[in-house]
C-alpha cells in the first residue's frame, strides 16, 4: 500500500485517535475513581510520553517492536509480519506520543463529575455500565470531543518517534512532517512549504474546533 | 447498626414507619451518615439494615445489597438533577431500569406534585421549588419502597418550605409512600413530621411521636443546637377572627398568629432565640404583640453571641426561654442574673404547631 503524505498522515492519526479514545476514556474513569496515591501513579504512566524525547520514545518501541523484541516477535508469530518501518508503526508512534494529550482532557472532564450524580442514577436502578453509558459518558462528552482534536492534531505532527520507528519511506511511512523534512533536506522550498501550510491549515480547523467546543456556553451545568 | 470513623462513632437503632419521619440532630451528629448507611452510599461496620422484612445488609451473614437494587428513592440536598436531559427524560430516567415493578402510576406523580406543565422544560431554567418537585418525581417513579431526603428544606425560603411541605405530605398521602427525612431545624422537624428520630454525637437519644410534645423539653433543651430554638407547650385560649391566637404557657399569655385552632387545644410554641428582644421596661407603645414579664436566671457568653436564659413565671416554674443578643446589648442594657426583664417577640415569630 502506497499512500501521499497527506493521506498517509490522516490515515495514521486517525486510526491513532480511534485506537486511544476507548483506552483514554477507560483510564479518566479509572483515575475519576482512584486515591489521590493510585491516581498520582498512573497519571505518571499516562504522562511519560510527553516528558520523554520523542526520538527516546521511538527508540524504546523500535526495541519492543523491532524483529528481536517481545512485541515484534510476538506480532510475527501471529501474523507473520514486521511492524516496524511500516504505516502500522507510524501509527503506533502517534497513538503512543499523543495518548497523553487526549487522556489529559478526558481525565479532567471525567474529574469534574460530580459523583453524586451517578450516585442517583445507582438508587435509580441503574447498573454500573448503565450509569457509565447514560451519565458519566453524557456529562464529559465536551471534554472528549476535545481530547479527540487535541490528540488528533498532536497525532498529526508526529515526527521523532515515527522518525526512528516507522522511519521515513516514502509512500510507506512518510507522514506530513517527515515529507517537509526530506523536501528541506532536498533543497525543494517550494514542495516542503505547500505541505507546511496544509499542515498549518488542518492545525488551525482543529483548533478552532478545539476552542468553539470549549468556550461553548455550558448548557449543561446547573 | 454501627460505623466508626476517625473522630466519630455512629450507634444507632430503631424503625421508620409509614408516615413522614425526620431524622433531627445538630450538624456533626450523624444525620447523613445514618442516611447513607441506609441508601448504601456508606457501608456500616456491622449491624442490620432491613426493608419490609428484606435483609438489605446484615454484617452476620454478609449481605450488602447493591444500590440499584434497594428499591429506595434518594433526594439529594442539592438535587442532582441530570442537566444534559430535560424535565421529561430525568423523571423517566429510572423507568426504564425498573421493568414491569412501576406500580405508582405517572399521573399521579405529575397530579399530586403539579409537575404536568414542566415536561419539556430544560432543567436549568427550573424554580428552585419546580426543582425540588421534579427531584422528588424522579425518585417516586421508580416506586420505591420508602423515599429518603437530605435536608430537602434547608436551601428554600419560607414560603417554598411551605409549599413543599405540602408536597410532601401529599406524597406520603397519596402514594403511600413512608418518607424520612433529615433535618436539622427544630421547626422544620414539628412541622411536617409524624415522628422524630434524634441523634446526638452519633448516638440515638429519642425516637417519639410528634404528638409526644411534653417529650420535647427533654429532648431538644439544649443548646448546642445551631440557631437555639425555644419550645414551649400551651394551651389555645381563644382562636380569634384576626387569624391570631391566644394561648397559654407557663402562666403567661401568648400572641401568636395561626389559624384552624380550637380553644384548650395543647400546641407547641417554636421561637427561635435570635427573634427575641429583651427590654428593661415594660413596652406599651410597640407593635410587637407579646411583652412578657421574665426573670434572668443565667447569662451564657459564647464566642459569637450571648445567651440569656429567662424564667418565665413564678420560681418552680421549670420552662425558661433563651435569648440571644449581642456582647453590646448585654452591656448597654446592664444586664444581670436575677435581674427583672421583659421579653419582646412579635406574633409571628411563634410558630405554633398542633
Amino acid at each position: 500500500m502506497e499512500l501521499s503524505p497527506i493521506n498517509l498522515s490522516l490515515l495514521t492519526s486517525g486510526v491513532a485517535t480511534l485506537i486511544n479514545l476507548p483506552i483514554a476514556v477507560f483510564i479518566g474513569w479509572l483515575i475519576s475513581k482512584l486515591s489521590l496515591k493510585s491516581k498520582s501513579i498512573v497519571e505518571t504512566i499516562v504522562m511519560l510520553p510527553l516528558v520523554l524525547p520523542p526520538v527516546v520514545v521511538g527508540f524504546a518501541l523500535l526495541k519492543f517492536f523491532g524483529i528481536h523484541g517481545f512485541g515484534g516477535k510476538l506480532v510475527s508469530n501471529i501474523f507473520s509480519a514486521d511492524i516496524a518501518f511500516t504505516w502500522i508503526a507510524a501509527t503506533i508512534a502517534a497513538s503512543v506520543m499523543s495518548f497523553p494529550l487526549m487522556a489529559r482532557s478526558i481525565i479532567s472532564a471525567m474529574e469534574s463529575i460530580d459523583s453524586r450524580f451517578e450516585q442517583v442514577a445507582r438508587t435509580l436502578g441503574a447498573k454500573p455500565i448503565q450509569v457509565f453509558l447514560t451519565i458519566t459518558i453524557p456529562l464529559a462528552k465536551r471534554g472528549i470531543f476535545a481530547g479527540i482534536i487535541v490528540g488528533f492534531v498532536r497525532a498529526l505532527g508526529e515526527f521523532g518517534a515515527t522518525m526512528i520507528f516507522a522511519g521515513n519511506i516514502d509512500g510507506k511511512s512518510q507522514t506530513i512532517p517527515l515529507a517537509i523534512f526530506t523536501e528541506m533536506q532536498l533543497g525543494h522550498t517550494s514542495e516542503a512549504g505547500k505541505l507546511a501550510i496544509i499542515s498549518a491549515v488542518i492545525a488551525i480547523i482543529s483548533i478552532f474546533i478545539y476552542n468553539w467546543i470549549s468556550n461553548e456556553p455550558k448548557k449543561d451545568k446547573i | 447498626m454501627h460505623k466508626k470513623f476517625d473522630s466519630f462513632d455512629l450507634n444507632c437503632q430503631g424503625t421508620f414507619s409509614n408516615g413522614i419521619t425526620a431524622i433531627f440532630g445538630p450538624s456533626g451528629s450523624g444525620k447523613s451518615t445514618l442516611l447513607n448507611c441506609i441508601m448504601g452510599f456508606t457501608k456500616p461496620d456491622s449491624g442490620m439494615v432491613s426493608l419490609n422484612g428484606e435483609e438489605l445488609y446484615n454484617s452476620e451473614t454478609n449481605i450488602n445489597e447493591k444500590l440499584e437494587n434497594r428499591n429506595i428513592g434518594y433526594v439529594f440536598q442539592d438535587l442532582m438533577l441530570f442537566p444534559h436531559m430535560n424535565v421529561e427524560k430525568n423523571i423517566n430516567y429510572g423507568q426504564r431500569f425498573s421493568g414491569n415493578s412501576i406500580r405508582i402510576p405517572h399521573e399521579d406523580i405529575t397530579e399530586t406534585l403539579q409537575i404536568a406543565s414542566l415536561m419539556k422544560r430544560n432543567v436549568n431554567n427550573l424554580s428552585g421549588g419546580e426543582m425540588q418537585r421534579v427531584a422528588l418525581a424522579r425518585a417516586l417513579k421508580t416506586s420505591p419502597s420508602i423515599l429518603l431526603l437530605d435536608e430537602p428544606l434547608s436551601a428554600l425560603d419560607a414560603n417554598l418550605r411551605t409549599t413543599l411541605i405540602t408536597y410532601l405530605k401529599s406524597v406520603n398521602k397519596n402514594l403511600s409512600i413512608p418518607i424520612v427525612c433529615i433535618s436539622h431545624s427544630l421547626s422544620d422537624v414539628i412541622s411536617f413530621s409524624d415522628s422524630i428520630y434524634v441523634l446526638r454525637e452519633g448516638e440515638h437519644i429519642g425516637h417519639i411521636n410528634s404528638m409526644q410534645t411534653q417529650a420535647y423539653p427533654q429532648l431538644f433543651s439544649s443548646n448546642d443546637f445551631k440557631g437555639f430554638e425555644n419550645i414551649l407547650t400551651g394551651i389555645v385560649l381563644a382562636q380569634n377572627e384576626d387569624s391570631s391566637i391566644n394561648i397559654e404557657s407557663n402562666n403567661k399569655i401568648f400572641i401568636a398568629t395561626g389559624s384552624g385552632f380550637k380553644v384548650n387545644q395543647a400546641v407547641t410554641l417554636v421561637i427561635s432565640a435570635s427573634d427575641i428582644l429583651i427590654a428593661t421596661e415594660n413596652q406599651i407603645n410597640i407593635s410587637a404583640r407579646n411583652s412578657i414579664e421574665a426573670r434572668i436566671s443565667r447569662i451564657q457568653k459564647t464566642s459569637s453571641s450571648v445567651l440569656v436564659h429567662c424564667e418565665l413565671g413564678n420560681e418552680g416554674v421549670q420552662d425558661k426561654l433563651v435569648v440571644q443578643i449581642t456582647f453590646d446589648a448585654l452591656e448597654k442594657l446592664n444586664l444581670k442574673e436575677g435581674r427583672k426583664i421583659f421579653l419582646i417577640i412579635k406574633a409571628s415569630s411563634i410558630l405554633v404547631n398542633k
